[in-house]
């Protein structure tokens, strides 16, 4: 048992979180392993808990909230130790939040954005940073050139490009992703879902994808836990979960993607 | 429609042709698909359809004599019910145009919510009380209590989850059964307006690229735009699994 703890990437176990003293649990008993390069996905309507895990696990929740249970990574307890997610944020887990727009700061350009991860996690010069940002553009088929440009002048497409870049700009084990696709129209999503496997075949990194998406998920993950009311109502392989869902919850998302002709009347 | 933009007071600005030579016919109580990309022009298009924006050039006639009466349904409802209403005055305001009296509107406006499946109970809360899928059933009420002959309903469920778009998607199909009232449905999901649709437009850089019956269009699309839409499209039949 220990043994296999120590090999998943990711081991959340019994975890709860009440954002306060008197509040109810939004996340409660929740179990979910993430095995190194796999990619989980976690679906669920808006209120299940969802984007909640990803903030409990960097420990970017409000000061009044509460986590109990287990977190650990590579071994390492992120429950118990508060000073080490200083060194494991954003360095050895990523996360690109949902709504992009507001990740970046409108009045520094994107290259030295980017940069600044190198200056400040790894101590590199500016001039040898902004190179390297540029660079980093061009692999997720952008141009170096937007490196001087600022976040207003980029679509929103571009804006979860750039974001994705930022996030595996140093090489973290594992990249938390946020809703990629919900302000995207569905070319744009469909690439970035595209991109997301790109980052994971590149960087060998592990992905957790957030997404009330049936099909994002279905297109990027190896696993999918179903998420309600703060929990796991049910966990497996991709392909199991969405051809034969098990819990009622499942069945109502997946009926909830559109079938060509479902409403409409014979002519 | 031509919109002139970056016009400043030192620069002349240029301009963007949004919606480029549309021709469009419309049949009563027909429901059309208007689909595209971000920035394609569906929505340019809707707002001249219903009259909100007058085109730079070309025409809109109908055979109903006068201009057809037309209602809209906006893609975020949070902006577009006036928070310091009620919601019973949000879905009956149009009745007030019409020089209803308040207790009719009053009426008419519960028989508008158990139509469009509102709890009535809502009816004197203020909109921020509602969640999205109950903000847009107002929206939709507003717009039905009026009998237009065509509702744009603008990405009415792009804000929404997933089941709550669902159902959305059903009650505007229901509507249009039963209040005989033409729908111009825009979305940039092919899939979605497919799921109800009978006859489907396809928009690119403002142009209406294709045309026609909505299977057709997503079992041989004739052209690019069309092509790649479906490609990326949400279709349950069109699900595919990662490795």
């Amino acid at each position: 048992m220990a043994a296999e703890n120590a090999r998943a990437l990711l081991d959340l176990s019994s975890l709860e979180v009440t954002y306060g003293p008197d509040q109810a649990p939004v996340v409660q008993d929740l179990c979910l392993r993430i095995e190194r390069g796999q990619a989980v996905g976690i679906l669920g309507e808006s209120g299940a808990g969802k984007s909640t895990i990803a903030l409990a696990i960097l420990d970017l929740l409000p000061r009044a909230a509460r986590r109990k249970g287990r977190i650990h990574f590579d071994g390492l307890d992120l429950l118990g130790r508060a000073e080490s997610i200083r060194a494991i944020r954003f360095r050895r887990i990523s996360l690109v939040l949902q709504d992009c727009m507001n990740a970046f700061n409108p009045v520094i350009r994107i290259g030295e954005q980017i940069a600044e991860l190198w200056v400040c996690h790894e101590r590199t010069r500016w001039k040898e940073a902004l190179r390297r940002a540029g660079a980093l553009l061009e692999r997720f088929g952008l141009s170096a050139e937007l490196t001087g440009s600022y976040p207003h002048e980029l679509s929103g497409g571009m804006r979860q490009r750039v974001a994705l870049a930022m996030a595996v700009a140093l090489s973290p084990e594992l990249v938390i992703v946020d809703e990629p696709t919900s302000a995207l129209d569905v070319v744009t999503a469909n690439a970035v879902v595209e991109l997301l496997g790109a980052v994971r075949r590149e960087s060998g990194a592990s992905l957790l994808v957030i997404s009330h998406d049936v099909s994002v998920l279905a297109r990027c993950c190896d696993r999918i836990a179903v998420m309600g009311e703060g929990r796991i109502l049910e966990e497996g392989p991709a392909a199991r979960v969405l051809r034969q869902p098990e819990h009622a919850a499942t069945r109502s998302l997946i009926a909830a993607v559109p079938r060509l002709a479902a409403f409409r009347e014979k002519p | 429609m031509v919109f002139r933009r970056g016009r400043g007071f030192l620069t002349r600005g240029e301009t963007v042709q949004a919606v480029d030579r549309v021709s469009l016919a419309l049949g009563e109580r027909e429901v059309l698909g208007l689909v595209g990309r971000s920035g394609s022009g569906k929505t340019t298009l809707g707002l001249i359809l219903c009259g909100a924006l007058r085109p730079s050039s070309g025409q809109i006639s109908s055979t109903a004599g006068r201009g057809p009466r037309c209602q809209m349904i906006f893609q975020d409802p949070r902006e577009s019910l006036n928070p310091r209403m009620r919601i019973r005055e949000i879905i009956a305001e149009p009745l007030v145009l019409q020089g209803v009296d308040r207790r009719e509107r009053s009426e008419r406006a519960l028989q508008i919510a158990a139509q469009v499946r509102l709890d009535p109970a809502l009816l004197d809360a203020y909109p921020h009380e509602l969640s999205g899928g109950q903000r847009q059933r107002v929206a939709i009420g507003r717009a039905v209590i009026a009998r237009p002959d065509l509702i744009v309903a603008d990405e009415p469920c792009s804000m929404l989850d997933p089941t709550v778009s669902a159902e959305i998607v059903e009650l505007l199909a229901e509507l249009n059964r039963r209040e005989q009232v033409a729908l111009v449905f825009i979305s940039h999901d092919l899939a979605q307006a497919a799921s109800f649709c009978r006859r489907i437009g396809v928009m690119h850089a403002g142009k209406l690229v294709e045309l026609g019956p909505a299977d057709s269009i997503t079992s041989a699309p004739s052209s690019e735009p069309a092509r790649e839409l479906l490609a990326s499209s949400r279709a349950r039949e069109l699900l595919t699994y990662a490795g």
